[in-house]
C-alpha cells in the first residue's frame, strides 16, 4: 500500500511538474515601446586646438530618443535596441563663423585668403550628423505600479568633423599656398558604453510615464590633419591634431511606454 | 471680315516664327582655327588678384598676361531662322563645338633681355622661373603646352605666367616670349621694359 501511495505522490508531482513546464504561471509582457527627450550634460569637453575644434560640434547637447524597443525573454532580461536623434546647442553657422574667423585671425596678416570647396581637391564636403543606436542588457525589476528598468549599453553616435579648404595668396608676392583641413581615422562614430536606469510608473493598464537617468563613456578616435601645400614646391607640411580621448556625459530624460 | 482673316493669319505667322525662333539651329560644318599673333601685358600680382601693370611691379609679384590671337577659316555663329525674333529664346542650344587647331603649341620660352641673375645672362631661357596659374595651381610651362594650351575652346589663348623666382641683378627688365607651333612657325615678342622693385 505505502508502494502505490509512493507511486501516485510520484505520478502527481512528475504531471504538476510537466504543467509548470508547459503553461507558465506568471505572466509577463515581452516587448516594450518608449519614446522620450533625453538632456545631456558633457562632464568633459574635446578641446584641443582653437582653429581645429570649431571644425566639430561636442559639447551640451539636447537628444531627442526618438525610439526604444525592449524584447523581455523572461520576466527579468531583456534586450534594448536604443535610437537617438540629438539637436546640438552650438549652431553650425556660429560654429562656422568661429573657424573663418580664427582662420582669419592666423593668416589674414600674411595671406588673402579664398574659401574653396572640398570637392576642387578631389575630396567630399560632408555636413554634421547627430545621431546614435545602441543595444544593451536589460534587467526589470516590478514593484507594485512601478517598473524599474536597468541597462547596460553598446552602442555609436554619429559624428562627423567638417573638411575645409583655403587657399592663401601671399601678400605682395605670386607665391600660393593650398590650407586644408581633414579628418583622418574612425571619425564617423564614437563608441559609446552607457549604463542606464529607468523608473517608470503605470498610468494606466500598458501605458508608462518615465524618468530616465544615464552616463555614456564616449571613445573619440580621430585625427584632424592640418596641410599646407606650397603649390610652386609641391613642399607639404602637415600637422596632426590627436583626438583620441574618453569622453563623460550625464544624461536625464523624461517620457513614456507601452507595454505590448 | 478681310480685316479679322488678315489679322488671324499676322497671329498664325508671329506663332510660328516664334516657335522657329525657339529651335536650335547647330553648325554641322567644323571650323579650324590657327595660331596669329602675340601681345604681351605686365601683371602686378601683390593683391588678391593680377592687375595689368604700369611701369612698375614689386619684383616677387611679376607676371605676364599672354594672348594669342586666332584667325578661323570662317566665323562660328548660330544661324537664327526667326525673321522678327531673337534665337535667345531658345529654351537650350547644346551645339558641340566643331572648333580645330590647325597648328598646336609645342612650347613655351620666356627669355631675360637683361641680366637676370648670376647664372641667367641677358638673352637666356628663364622659363623654368615662370608658372602658369590654372585652377589655384601653378603649373609649369612645359606642362601647360602639352596639357593646358591646346585647348579649342578657348580662342583666343589667354594665360598668366608669374615669375616666382625674382631678379637678383638689374631692375629694368624686359622679357621675350616665344611660342613654337607644330607647323613650324614660331611666334615670339618683347615686353615693354618693367622696372621690377
Amino acid at each position: 500500500m505505502r508502494k502505490l501511495y509512493f507511486l501516485l505522490f510520484f505520478a502527481l508531482g512528475c504531471k504538476l511538474w510537466a504543467q509548470e513546464k508547459d503553461y507558465p504561471t506568471i505572466a509577463y509582457d515581452r516587448w516594450m515601446i518608449d519614446f522620450g527627450v533625453t538632456h545631456q550634460f558633457a562632464l568633459n569637453d574635446l578641446s584641443l586646438d582653437p582653429v581645429t575644434d570649431n571644425l566639430f560640434s561636442y559639447g551640451s547637447a539636447t537628444y531627442i530618443e526618438l525610439f526604444s524597443g525592449t524584447y523581455f525573454f523572461n520576466q527579468q532580461w531583456g534586450l534594448n535596441l536604443d535610437f537617438q536623434l540629438g539637436a546640438i546647442n552650438d549652431g553650425v553657422l556660429e560654429r562656422e563663423e568661429r573657424f573663418q574667423n580664427s582662420i582669419s585671425d592666423t593668416f589674414g596678416d600674411q595671406y588673402y585668403i579664398t574659401k574653396v570647396s572640398l570637392t576642387e581637391f578631389g575630396r567630399s564636403n560632408e555636413s554634421s550628423v547627430i545621431g546614435g543606436t545602441s543595444l544593451g542588457l536589460v534587467y526589470r525589476y516590478e514593484k507594485a505600479r512601478f517598473t524599474l528598468l536597468s541597462s547596460f549599453d553598446i552602442g555609436f553616435r554619429a559624428f562627423k568633423v567638417t573638411e575645409e579648404a583655403f587657399l592663401l595668396k601671399e601678400i605682395g608676392t605670386n607665391r600660393i599656398l593650398n590650407l586644408s583641413y581633414t579628418a583622418d581615422g574612425a571619425s564617423g562614430f564614437l563608441t559609446t558604453f552607457s549604463p542606464r536606469a529607468k523608473l517608470m510608473y503605470q498610468v494606466k493598464n500598458d501605458f508608462y510615464l518615465k524618468l530616465d537617468v544615464n552616463y555614456s563613456l564616449l571613445v573619440s578616435d580621430f585625427i584632424v590633419l592640418e596641410e599646407f601645400k606650397d603649390t610652386v614646391t609641391d613642399e607639404l607640411t602637415i600637422r596632426r591634431i590627436d583626438y583620441g580621448k574618453a569622453l563623460h556625459t550625464i544624461g536625464f530624460g523624461i517620457g513614456f511606454a507601452f507595454f505590448l | 471680315m478681310i480685316r479679322k482673316k488678315l489679322f488671324r493669319i499676322i497671329v498664325l505667322f508671329l506663332a510660328l516664327d516664334l516657335l522657329v525662333a525657339c529651335c536650335c539651329h547647330c553648325d554641322d560644318d567644323a571650323f579650324y582655327f590657327s595660331h596669329c599673333e602675340i601681345e604681351l601685358f605686365h601683371l602686378d600680382h601683390a593683391g588678391q588678384t593680377a592687375v595689368l601693370a604700369g611701369s612698375s611691379v614689386p619684383k616677387e609679384a611679376y607676371g605676364i598676361r599672354t594672348r594669342i590671337a586666332m584667325a578661323e577659316n570662317e566665323c562660328a555663329v548660330n544661324h537664327s531662322n526667326s525673321f522678327l525674333f531673337n534665337a535667345a529664346y531658345a529654351t537650350s542650344c547644346d551645339c558641340v563645338l566643331n572648333h580645330f587647331l590647325v597648328d598646336d603649341i609645342v612650347s613655351i620660352q620666356v627669355f631675360t633681355v637683361n641680366d637676370f641673375d648670376a647664372e641667367h645672362a641677358a638673352n637666356t631661357d628663364v622659363s623654368d622661373y615662370f608658372m602658369v596659374l590654372k585652377d589655384y595651381e601653378y603649373i609649369d610651362l612645359d606642362m601647360f603646352a602639352r596639357n593646358g594650351a591646346n585647348d579649342a575652346a578657348n580662342i583666343p589663348l589667354i594665360f598668366d605666367m608669374f615669375l616666382l623666382t625674382p631678379p637678383s641683378l638689374n631692375e629694368t627688365h624686359q622679357f621675350l616670349v616665344r611660342v613654337d607651333l607644330t607647323d613650324d612657325r614660331v611666334l615670339e615678342l618683347r615686353t615693354d621694359t618693367i622696372l621690377l622693385n
